[in-house]
């Protein structure tokens, strides 16, 4: 039988039922209570949904999430995946665009679901009132062919874009983690990156595959806790991004280095990780392996590196996964193979960028002479903070129909922590800084928000109007 | 003291309330909790360490904090 993605729960709770899952606060939950609990939900969206049916999950990192998603596709419908820090109109976008029947949302985004009248375009099922469970025993077959998640990235102007991933793209997904890093059921990850982002549901999908503990954070802001949680928990993999590895590292050294010592990896991505940093990891945490993967919502794990073993590669983002190929075809990659997604959702002109299988990444980049892929930045002007894709039309768009400036551009500069940040240009504004940074709060998400706004009497411009943001990166 | 910090939390988080958590707030992330703390350093003029950046949950432990710190110094 081919595997679909709620297999690798209901396999894992029959071979170790008793065994934790995941653990979340004070929480614990088995694989076998996961597992009933899941079916509760998929009993209800049956009931109420025909497959393929979108439903919206608007929760920040809990056991109630996992539960929610694992029934939304035991019942073979589209967990739509959607952040819970997103802005009130991107949200809106969405929903207008993938239609979900039901939406589960966080209590705290009552407000928000009221401001932006979400009620008109979806049911709504706030997470507390817990009425979206039925005990009337009611199933569905589902297939590796069959749709089963929405996660949104950003579009090239405001409107983003919704990456439709299938069962068998998340399936091989998980089986190239599992082939690299070979986790079995021993191991225990620990996590605070969101379950709503392929990196973080990555995570959680292969340690729900092979049967393992999963130790989820509400997020990493803080440290210490995580770390104290790590150790007390006997963690295996710690799966962070390269800016909590910096602070990790920078910030927190001694009592990460004390804290690690049970760490066999550390499982990184979303975006570039400096040579001093890799060292440093390597250095301080001696027999930890670090890895690092290189992929896109829409081809998750493309490329795989274990620099503790390959340090002839650091400053690489490794080889091909298993069953991939990666070329670069006129400076751009290219990846081809089952995890690579067939069609966003809803959306002809972005599905263009996936031809004949493979998908046209965006990410410039190049072969070294041992095989190992070198990432050298963006065939368009995306900015990457921490891992977030941010098109600089987006902002500018914004600032534009505010009326706040003549001009305006946006661009990504160099951060320590985030790898890049916004920095924003702006002609002839008719508000002071500290006003437009007001102006924007709450329009866009905070990872979006300018970090420097410069004020300039003009844009440098090509002769047909196009910003040139070379000249303004520096 | 409180007034101050209720306009860097309405700027930055979009509402103010001094003992709700972190995780019930809309908009407080790990972006907007470095925001958050770099305004309290400058609007404040102190300097928090690694410790308390990671140890605030709430609008009371900045307060905390900010009081710790004003009471050494004076």
């Amino acid at each position: 039988m081919e595997k679909t993605i709620n297999s690798f729960l209901e396999n894992s709770s029959k071979k170790n039922p008793e065994k934790t899952a995941v653990i979340f606060e004070l929480e614990k939950i088995s694989y076998s209570h996961l597992n009933d609990e899941s079916d509760k939900i998929r009993n209800y969206f049956c009931s109420k949904c025909k497959k393929g049916e979108r439903i919206g999950i608007l929760l920040d990192n809990s056991i109630e999430f996992i539960i929610a998603y694992f029934g939304i596709l035991k019942a073979g419908c589209i967990a739509v995946l959607f952040p819970t820090n997103i802005s009130d109109d991107n949200l809106l976008f969405e929903i207008k665009d993938c239609q979900p029947s039901f939406l589960i949302y966080e209590d705290k985004l009552d407000e928000k679901m009221k401001r932006i009248n979400a009620q008109k375009h979806t049911i709504l099922l706030k997470k507390s009132a817990k009425n979206y469970i039925s005990e009337e025993n009611k199933t569905r077959e589902v297939f590796s062919e069959d749709a089963c998640s929405i996660i949104y990235t950003s579009g090239t102007t405001s409107k983003s874009k919704g990456v439709l991933l299938q069962h068998k793209n998340v399936v091989r997904a998980t089986e190239n983690i599992k082939e690299f890093i070979k986790n079995d059921s021993s191991d225990i990850f620990i996590s605070g990156l969101p379950l709503s982002h392929s990196f973080g549901l990555g995570n959680l999908h292969s340690s729900i595959f092979a049967g393992g503990k999963f130790i989820l954070e509400r997020n990493f802001i803080n440290l210490k806790r995580v770390l104290d949680n790590m150790l007390e928990n006997n963690a295996t993999i710690l799966a962070a991004t390269p800016a909590t590895l910096n602070m990790l590292v920078n910030e927190h050294k001694d009592y990460f280095r004390k804290k690690a010592i049970k760490l066999k990896g550390i499982i990184t991505n979303t975006g570039p990780i400096s040579k001093e940093l890799v060292n440093s990891i390597l250095d301080d945490l001696n027999k930890t392996n670090l890895y690092y993967y290189y992929g896109l919502t829409e081809a998750s794990r493309s490329s795989f590196i274990n620099f503790r073993r390959e340090k002839e590669g650091i400053g690489s983002v490794g080889k091909a996964s298993p069953n991939t190929k990666i070329e670069v075809r006129n400076g751009e990659i290219c990846i081809n193979g089952k995890h690579v997604i067939s069609q966003y959702w809803n959306d002809e002109e972005a599905s263009k960028k996936i031809k004949d299988g493979w998908l046209y990444t965006g990410d410039s980049g190049y072969f070294d002479d041992k095989g190992y892929i070198h990432i050298t930045g963006r065939v368009d002007d995306i900015i990457n903070v921490n891992g977030e894709k941010v098109y600089p039309e987006e902002i500018e768009g914004i600032i534009k129909s505010l009326g706040i400036a003549q001009d305006v551009a946006a661009v990504g500069a160099k951060d320590n922590l985030f790898g890049e940040v916004v920095h924003l240009y702006v002609v002839s504004p008719n508000k002071s800084i500290e006003e437009i940074i007001k102006s924007l709060n709450g329009k866009i998400e905070s990872y979006k928000m300018p970090k420097k706004i410069i004020i300039v009497k003009d844009l440098p411009k090509t002769d047909s109007g196009k910003i040139k943001r070379s000249m303004l990166r520096k | 003291m409180e007034e101050k910090l209720k306009g860097i939390f309405i700027k930055v988080l979009g509402s103010y309330d001094s003992i709700k958590k972190q995780q019930e707030y809309e908009r407080w992330d790990s972006f907007a909790h470095m925001e958050l703390v770099s305004e309290v350093e400058s609007r404040f003029g102190v300097a928090l360490t690694v410790d308390e950046v990671v140890s605030i949950e709430s609008a009371q432990d900045i307060l905390r904090i900010i009081s710790s710190k004003n009471g050494k110094n004076h």
